[in-house]
């Protein structure tokens, strides 16, 4: 496994996608795995629609501020394909490593027919043409087959582990998902994981 | 530029210029029209051109002579009546419609009529208690008609009891109302009955009633007030005065007390005798006994034939001494409103001018 | 990060805390016993927290009515020699002022603590608010966290300076530390645990005659800021240029810095404590500097602070040049002293004052957007999929558009002022502080004899009633002031993350308690009141047309839980839609679920059409009601 010195990784979707937990486990996780961690989020409102993004830094020295510069994020893990491409262009540089779910959360002025939802095989081609890699994944529907569209975030996490962007070891991930996790809850999140994590890395083998 | 969104030249044609005539007939087709207090509101802004909500409004543009032709196939010689094809004098046999029914009962027995023969399988009629806000009523049965039996003075929406019935999955309607409500549901019949459309074709008998105008709700407040809350048995409104009779007594007013109940669109009405249903049926203002009657299409000749002979109802020739009356008061009407008003809704071309020079 | 790490009792220990979480362990650490707040964003997980942890250490947590009790009981609990600690948002500071003004002079007795935390670019708040002003007008001095183990420990010291001075202290969070995350090493908190004792034994009375010794009292404070350690200065020796600044600014100016390559040409001077100001300290540094750079958020308040103090001693430090607010050198994205600052902003700021590049790391990707799509829409904030306000509003909406007299609705803050945007079909025409709607309500309510004949709405939530509308309605009922007032009760203060409040069955800590009411109150008032539920949208509209033109103040409570409370015990039907009776686009009414009803769970998507989107639905069943031809519908058994 690669030893970084410094890595950025922003956590980017819309309310009420768990997006939240996933930077807080993730960044648990990376805790474990013997790193400096600082953590920007905002939430409060955050479960009411709005774009929403947590920045996770991993580093040597606890020194850093909670917010990442602009094109200096070197990990973006998206939830939603249009926040990807959002935070991309604000965040991202040629040599930044995406994750994305590929399944579209409608804004309310698409709903509302003012503005018009991009095409998603344009948006994930053009993330793709501008990064070093990009991966993808219906971390959604995968959800919907474990029982709760909530769990994407499991989902994504899972996937983020077999991508190898972030050096934190499986066992890492594991140990925090089960600490978080209550008896009831954690086996559906661990399945959740589990697909998210086979489903990539049987596609990047 | 012209508006073409038809929810925003319903607004502003018909609803801010206060010619809605609360007939019913787009509410219900759009879950953003309703009605509260027969009022109509739009409760959400649409963006749909060439809507149904305009096309079937009695007060959206209306070609008078487009309409003649489309439902009788030819133009009018009577300038007054409209096109028709007798003019009578008419009543109910049986007791229990004339006892209930505003005059002899005659709309009753012919909607309670048809509903038996299975010519409708519902009617679309204006119900409720006399003297009380008048409600919008389905009917299925002779009782049900017979509840809703006796004139209503009110613009009550009945049609959104048509709208309702549609979706419930009537197939042969009947509608009893005012000369707008007539329009509408002719408006409708005519232009969206195309088999995988909605709701014209659901339209099967069309009955109107003679109207010179129709009150406003308030109306309904001062009965109460001069009433002091009595149960009111019954309401006649004749040409002089108001009619109310509680239990036990009758108060008398002069006609000229509820002249400011009366709906501003009223003003505006080019229609006094529903000169577009199958039938038109109004008083006599001289027999209580009779209605005036009024065939003017085939399917409306049929059923009164069949009536007859089924011993419903009994015809009689309209007096000839009477019908410069009738054509006087309604004519007189027809008049005022194209000289006072010019409505901007009604579209009629050079004979229609020619005969109002002539006086009717 | 999670609540149990905040009980760990291993001293030295490295654990990931949020700046709430290391708060409240700071709080426990520091022998805190008596906590009290109302929650608001971005503080409101103190409180949780201490409920939550606080019973092995004997803390008493609870959620208060409103701020002002809230500072009254704690201030009880200093008095009566307990540490205590109310946790407020700067809106709360607001409602509490006038006990705080009133406190400084009476002063306490037991350390207290005002955690106040300040909200930046107003990420979760109706605005932005400086609320240090405020905490130097009651005399509070206040110390400012940079970093997530800084807030744990400046809460320890807060308390340490409160009993010094004999006054309450505010530690100032801002979204940046109360949502943040960082290591914390934890400290002691075995001895937390021993009992305390509580006695009134003195008189706590605010008078004029106290003002003298409450200056005193801040010009110790001033001293115990310079003896302890509150400044602290990284960088060159004897640098010409320096960057002052407070909180996570201080973080933020750092990397700058580095990212700049100025390091060692501009030092930074950090302001643990922004007032009362450490005088001697500061012209220690100041002495010499050439250039001074201001970094703080949101007000240039610790500016005032230096620039007046460099003003008075200008003959023995030298001139200086001043980068800040004043003139507009340092500034938010939409200018000076508006919205939070940044690492990037200060880039920006130091590479303009020093003339030189920023660096690009972005390169070809920053303008990936306008490549792959020209733009990208907004994702505005909006009521959640089945939110029982969005059924409310439409209601509302409904009502006022059938009763045709330009009726209005009045709001205030909390989810439901989200009613002035498109989810709540625009119907705000106020919205202002808690309760406002409702005392605005009033005065329109009383303006018949000026010829004022429209319908008045007030909207406000359940918590929001108890907080600050119940002297408003007996002010409406006394003066006969005619208006609905719509409770909008979703059985909890959802907006900052559903706290219980006094009309919940259970309190802060979980424990059974006596929930008050709605009605009852009202009751005792003698204002008639109507319970609907506002997903029987047309019950409601009727219950709307049928009470507005009565006259004096009368109330509809709109009642149905929050759904986000709903979908965590899974009581969730499910929706779909009959394709074959679905109009999609060419419905007479232009797509009224979608467009309209604008609820996230009914989307048009571009191929498959108009869809229930399983992920967001939560079967609330509300635009089932509505849809013209009942082409939505309930999954059987779901």
């Amino acid at each position: 496994m690669m030893v970084f010195d410094k890595l950025n990784v922003i956590i980017a979707g819309v309310g009420g996608q768990g997006n939240v937990l996933a930077s807080q486990l993730i960044a648990l996780a990376a805790v474990e795995a013997g790193y400096e961690v600082t953590v920007g989020e905002t939430f409060g409102a955050s479960q009411r629609g709005g774009s929403v993004m947590s920045h996770v830094r991993l580093n040597s020295k606890n020194s850093l501020g909670p917010l990442i510069p602009k094109g200096m994020a070197d990990v973006i893990v998206g939830f939603e394909p249009m926040e990807t491409l959002r935070i991309l262009g604000v965040y991202g540089n040629p040599r930044t490593k995406v994750l994305v779910n590929t399944r579209p959360v409608y804004p309310i002025k698409v709903l509302a027919g003012e503005q018009v939802y991009p095409n998603l095989n344009t948006i994930l081609q053009g993330i793709k043409e501008h990064v070093a890699i990009m991966v993808s994944i219906n971390a959604t529907d995968i959800a919907l087959e474990v029982g709760k569209a909530v769990v994407a975030n499991m989902v994504m996490v899972g996937a983020l582990s077999g991508t190898g962007f972030v050096p934190i070891k499986q066992e890492h991930f594991l140990k925090v998902i089960k600490n978080h996790f209550g008896e009831k809850l954690l086996e559906m999140n661990e399945k959740a994981f589990f697909l998210g994590l086979n489903n990539v890395v049987q596609r990047i083998k | 530029m012209e508006i073409t969104i038809s929810s925003k030249r319903l607004q502003q044609e018909v609803i801010q210029t206060e010619l809605c005539t609360s007939c019913g007939m787009c509410i219900g087709l759009c879950p953003y029209i309703k009605s509260f207090k027969e009022k109509t509101a739009f409760i959400h802004q649409c963006q749909v051109d060439d809507g149904k909500c305009y096309n079937i409004c009695p007060r959206g543009e209306t070609d008078w002579p487009q309409m003649d032709q489309e439902i009788f196939g030819k133009q009018r010689t009577d300038h007054v009546l409209g096109n028709y094809n007798q003019l009578l004098f008419a009543r109910a046999k049986e007791s229990d419609f004339s006892q209930k029914g505003q005059y002899s009962g005659l709309t009753s027995a012919l909607v309670s009529y048809a509903l038996s023969i299975g010519e409708i399988d519902g009617a679309v009629l204006s119900g409720g208690e006399p003297g009380k806000m008048p409600e919008p009523t389905l009917a299925t049965t002779r009782d049900d008609v017979l509840a809703a039996a006796g004139s209503k003075y009110s613009a009550v929406p009945t049609l959104l009891s048509l709208n309702k019935a549609i979706e419930e999955g009537f197939k042969n309607l009947g509608v009893v109302g005012r000369p707008c409500q007539v329009l509408a549901a002719r408006k409708m019949q005519l232009r969206y009955n195309n088999p995988s459309d909605l709701p014209g074709n659901k339209i099967k008998l069309i009955i109107g009633l003679f109207c010179f105008w129709a009150l406003s709700p308030e109306f309904y407040e001062f009965l109460a007030e001069k009433t002091k809350g009595a149960n009111i048995a019954s309401l006649d409104i004749t040409t002089e005065d108001l009619v109310v009779r509680t239990n036990g007594e009758e108060l008398k007013l002069p006609v000229e007390n509820i002249r400011r109940f009366i709906c501003p669109t009223c003003q505006q009405c080019f229609d006094p005798t529903s000169e577009f249903a199958d039938l038109s049926i109004g008083s006599t203002e001289f027999d209580p006994g009779w209605n005036t009657l009024i065939i003017r299409t085939d399917k409306g000749r049929e059923l009164i034939e069949q009536s007859i002979k089924d011993g419903i109802i009994e015809v009689y020739t309209y007096p000839a001494e009477r019908i410069p009356l009738l054509l006087q008061a309604v004519g007189n009407k027809k008049k005022r409103v194209l000289e006072e008003w010019e409505p901007t809704y009604l579209k009629l071309n050079e004979s229609y001018h020619r005969a109002v020079e002539r006086g009717m | 990060m999670s609540i149990d790490s905040v009980k760990i009792e291993q001293p030295g220990k490295k654990v990931l805390l949020t700046g709430n979480e290391a708060i409240a362990r700071g709080a426990i650490e520091a022998g805190m016993k008596y906590a009290t707040s109302y929650p608001g964003s971005p503080s409101a997980e103190v409180l949780d927290v201490l409920a939550k942890v606080g019973n092995p250490f004997g803390i008493y947590a609870e959620w208060s009515t409103n701020e002002k009790v809230a500072s009254e009981a704690a201030a009880a609990a200093s008095f009566a020699g307990i540490r205590s600690m109310t946790i407020m948002k700067p809106d709360g500071l607001n409602v509490a002022i006038d006990f705080f003004t009133s406190l400084a002079y009476s002063g306490i007795n037991a350390g207290m603590v005002v955690v106040l935390g300040d909200d930046p670019s107003a990420h979760s708040s109706i605005k932005e608010e400086d609320s240090r002003y405020l905490a130097k007008l009651s005399r509070l001095p206040i110390l400012e966290p940079m970093n997530i183990q800084e807030a744990k420990d400046l809460t320890i010291k807060a308390f340490e300076l409160s009993e010094f001075i004999g006054l309450p202290v505010v530690l100032r969070g801002v979204t940046r530390i109360c949502h943040a995350s960082g290591l914390v090493t934890l400290g002691d908190i075995e001895k937390a645990k021993a009992p305390v004792k509580a006695e009134l034994k003195e008189k706590f009375l605010c008078q004029p005659l106290a003002h003298p010794e409450l200056e005193q009292k801040v010009k110790k404070a001033a001293l115990w800021a310079e003896n302890n350690n509150t400044i602290e200065y990284s960088g060159p020796a004897n640098a010409e240029s320096i960057v002052i600044a407070t909180g996570p600014c201080a973080l933020y100016a750092k990397e700058a810095l580095i990212e700049l390559g100025l390091t060692d040409e501009i030092g930074v001077l950090r302001l643990k404590m922004s007032w009362p100001l450490p005088d001697k300290t500061l012209l220690g540094y100041l002495k010499g500097t050439k250039e001074v750079i201001f970094a703080e958020e949101t007000d240039p308040f610790i500016e005032e602070g230096i620039t007046s103090l460099v003003a008075y001693h200008g003959s023995e430090i030298g001139p200086i040049k001043f980068f800040g607010k004043r003139n507009e050198y340092v500034k938010g994205p939409m200018g000076a002293g508006i919205g939070e600052l940044n690492t990037d902003i200060l880039i920006d700021t130091l590479a303009e004052i020093k003339g030189i590049k920023r660096p690009d790391y972005s390169g070809s990707t920053a303008s990936c957007v306008e490549h792959v799509c020209g733009s990208i829409p907004l994702r505005d904030r909006a009521f959640c999929a089945g939110c029982p306000h969005r059924a409310s509003y439409w209601a509302i909406k409904a009502a006022l558009s059938l009763d045709g007299n330009n009726g209005f609705v009045l709001g205030d803050i909390g989810c439901y002022a989200m009613g002035r945007g498109p989810t709540g079909y625009n119907m705000l025409s106020t919205v202002h502080s808690m309760g406002s709607g409702v005392g605005l309500a009033n005065g329109f309510g009383t303006m018949q004899r000026f010829d004022f004949k429209q319908p008045v709405i007030a909207v406000v939530g359940d918590s929001t009633f108890y907080h600050a509308v119940i002297p408003a309605l007996i002010n409406a009922k006394h003066n006969s002031a005619k208006f609905l007032c719509v409770i909008l009760d979703n059985s909890t203060t959802a907006m900052t993350g559903h706290q219980p409040h006094s009309g919940s069955v259970i309190d802060a800590r979980g424990v059974d308690a006596p929930a008050l009411s709605i009605e009852k109150i009202i009751s005792g008032i003698e204002i008639p009141y109507t319970i609907a539920d506002p997903y029987d949208v047309n019950d409601t509209i009727d219950v709307i047309l049928a009470k507005l033109p009565e006259p004096g103040p009368k109330v509809l409570i709109l009642r149905q839980e929050c759904v986000l409370l709903k979908s965590k015990v899974g009581k969730n039907q499910k929706m779909y839609i009959d394709q074959t009776l679905c109009l999609g686009s060419k419905c007479g009414c232009g797509d009224l679920c979608s467009r309209a009803f604008n609820c996230p769970a009914n989307i048009n998507a571009p191929e498959q059409g108009k869809m229930i989107d399983q992920a967001l639905c939560v079967g609330c069943g509300v635009c089932a009601t509505l849809c013209p031809t009942h082409a939505i519908k309930l999954v059987e058994g779901s």
